[in-house]
């Protein structure tokens, strides 16, 4: 490399070390710091008072948070169990060479992948709304329950409304994640698994599915890491109520530090610090496993 | 490409399936757009039938003019276009010289973008806020734009990923023939336009669909909303006026579904090329 070039580079590295210290790294750092304080994002940072580890104390005894925290797992879980095999389901269907309409049905599953989720949100929150929302008219109409349902009335149903709705918004995107994948496996095992009599379950089950996991850990794992980020849909749908009952940790870092009179950036910190954390053990386990799967898809050589 | 053959009983049954399930699949969708051309009397009447008996126009005018649609559409255009540009131009960059060249740092650098890919917004929304708060520039559009292109970790990523997989003997012998940094950069400009169409395509739609940073970063100046946050203050006004809600939903589809239409390979393409690396 000339010396010349070397210059160039340290150039051509600073307006994205620019933006990657202040907007990715900084922040991190500010974010712990803030939770050592009680602050109000008001003014300078040393008049405010050192609390220490009063936040984490507060923040992991608040019933509040507690609750925010097991609603986001309990979410990431649930919308992860109904949107990958749903999606992985469409994609092998889309990719049968008897389908007919192809194009006609990947567009109806892409679509609502358009539209940003926070207005998904809010054209279902009219959608389900318990007096003249078009669903529970649907179901009322024609007879399949005698009273309108409230899709939000409390944490359980609220949060499988939202898991499912958030699916229907998403799917496209996993559905094209899967017909990635699923184009890797040579269609030439398929064809001599056929000669030998295995049937489409056994196929997918024996050579697709072995096939695809270094690529399925992946979509899994970004799966999982992106619906831990729930805020749009509660913040639309319930504002965390009735009550607190539908809180998540997103939310209720929203809710403490632009909610109230007075802002508390030092709790809400508190609550983004140990979030933050659970995210980077998440991470770190999965990219472990990444990693691994990586390896094995090199030896597959797909 | 095979004969078409008849089909089985079976597959007749799933193509059925299929088409039903895209009905219910297609209605969330269709339903603010059908709506937008309903008067108000009849939106509240309308139960779950979507055509309108009457096709009414003025909802859109509605929403356009008064409530200040036409500016909210604008922003969001504004804000997705220049944090994409500005995402795809530095992190081309960064990527290239990461993938291409040894120099002091270099592992450090890689090893500190892994370590930081996934920050959740929460944990940094507040630091954000207070930096641009420090910079002067909070409640200004390039305040916003700034802390929606965030920290182009992920995007730097894939262009480097994308420069080392490139055969390295096209450099090497542009670099034979005199040719410098800025050179091969613009030598292997073609060769990249996957790349570029991926994170474009990925840096639009996230800034595109990004609510929680406006939502919090407009607080302080109505004027600079969203379509998102903006509708979502519209929804909030005391008596709700579904059919303006409608017709401003249906605008907002609009700019996205056309970048959508002029670029649907490489939408499919981009995504698809997030995963293999």
């Amino acid at each position: 490399m000339r010396r010349r070039d070397l210059g160039w580079v340290y150039l051509a590295l600073v307006p994205f070390l620019i933006l990657f210290l202040a907007f990715t790294v900084w922040p991190l750092v500010r974010t712990v710091q803030f939770s050592f304080y009680d602050y109000d994002g008001i003014g300078d940072l040393a008049d405010a008072s050192l609390v220490g580890l009063g936040n984490f104390d507060f923040v992991t005894k608040d019933a509040v948070f507690q609750l925010s925290y097991a609603n986001t797992w309990l979410f990431t879980i649930g919308q992860t169990l109904i949107k990958l095999p749903l999606s992985f389901l469409i994609a092998v269907l889309l990719l049968q060479p008897w389908l007919r309409m192809r194009g006609f049905f990947r567009m109806v599953f892409f679509l609502p992948w358009l539209m940003p989720p926070a207005i998904v949100a809010m054209v279902f929150y009219y959608l389900l709304n318990p007096n003249n929302g078009a669903i529970n008219e649907a179901l009322t109409g024609l007879h399949i329950t005698s009273e309108p349902i409230d899709f939000l009335a409390s944490a359980p149903i609220a949060f499988s409304t939202i898991a499912l709705i958030s699916t229907w918004q998403i799917m496209g995107q996993y559905v094209i994640f899967w017909m990635a994948a699923l184009q890797l496996v040579p269609q030439s095992l398929y064809e001599a698994a056929e000669v030998d009599g295995a049937n489409g379950w056994r196929r997918t089950w024996y050579i697709t599915l072995p096939l695809i996991r270094p690529m399925a850990v992946i979509i899994a794992s970004l799966g999982l890491i992106w619906s831990f980020n729930i805020f749009d849909w509660v913040q639309i749908l319930t504002s965390g109520g009735p009550g607190t009952s539908t809180f998540v940790v997103n939310y209720y870092v929203y809710d403490k530090a632009f909610a109230h009179a007075r802002a508390q950036f030092g709790t809400a910190s508190a609550a983004a610090t140990l979030f933050g954390l659970t995210v980077l053990v998440i991470y770190t386990v999965v990219g472990r496993v990444v990693s691994r799967a990586q390896a094995k898809r090199r030896e597959y050589g797909v | 490409m095979k004969a078409i053959r008849r089909l089985r009983l079976r597959e007749v049954i799933v193509i059925i399936a299929m088409l039903a399930l895209s009905l219910f699949w297609l209605y969330p969708f269709l339903w603010p757009v059908f709506s937008a051309f309903k008067s108000s009397q009849e939106m509240y009447a309308a139960g779950y039938q979507l055509w309108p008996k009457e096709w009414i126009f003025d909802n859109f005018v509605r929403a356009w003019d008064s409530a200040n649609f036409s500016r909210y559409l604008l922003n969001s255009v504004v804000y997705s276009v220049v944090s994409t540009a500005l995402s795809v131009g530095v992190s081309a960059f960064a990527g290239y010289s990461l993938a291409r060249y040894r120099f002091p740092g270099h592992r450090f650098i890689e090893l500190l973008i892994l370590a930081f890919l996934f920050i959740p917004t929460a944990t940094s929304i507040l630091p954000i806020f207070d930096l641009i708060d420090q910079l002067g520039l909070l409640n200004t559009m390039p305040g916003i734009i700034l802390a929606l292109t965030g920290g182009v970790g992920f995007s730097t990523l894939l262009f480097r990923g994308f420069y080392s997989a490139l055969p390295q003997e096209l450099f090497d012998a542009a670099a034979l023939d005199g040719a410098g940094f800025v050179w091969q950069f613009r030598l292997s400009f073609p060769l990249v336009k996957p790349v570029i169409a991926t994170t474009a395509i990925l840096g639009f739609t996230s800034s595109w669909q990004e609510y929680f940073i406006p939502l919090v970063f407009t607080l302080g100046n109505p004027d600079l909303r969203t379509v998102s946050v903006g509708l979502r203050a519209f929804t909030q006004q005391f008596s709700v006026d579904l059919s303006g809600f409608a017709a401003g939903v249906t605008l907002s589809m609009l700019p996205i579904i056309a970048v959508f239409a002029f670029f649907q390979r490489y939408f499919i393409d981009g995504l698809a090329g997030a995963i293999k690396d």
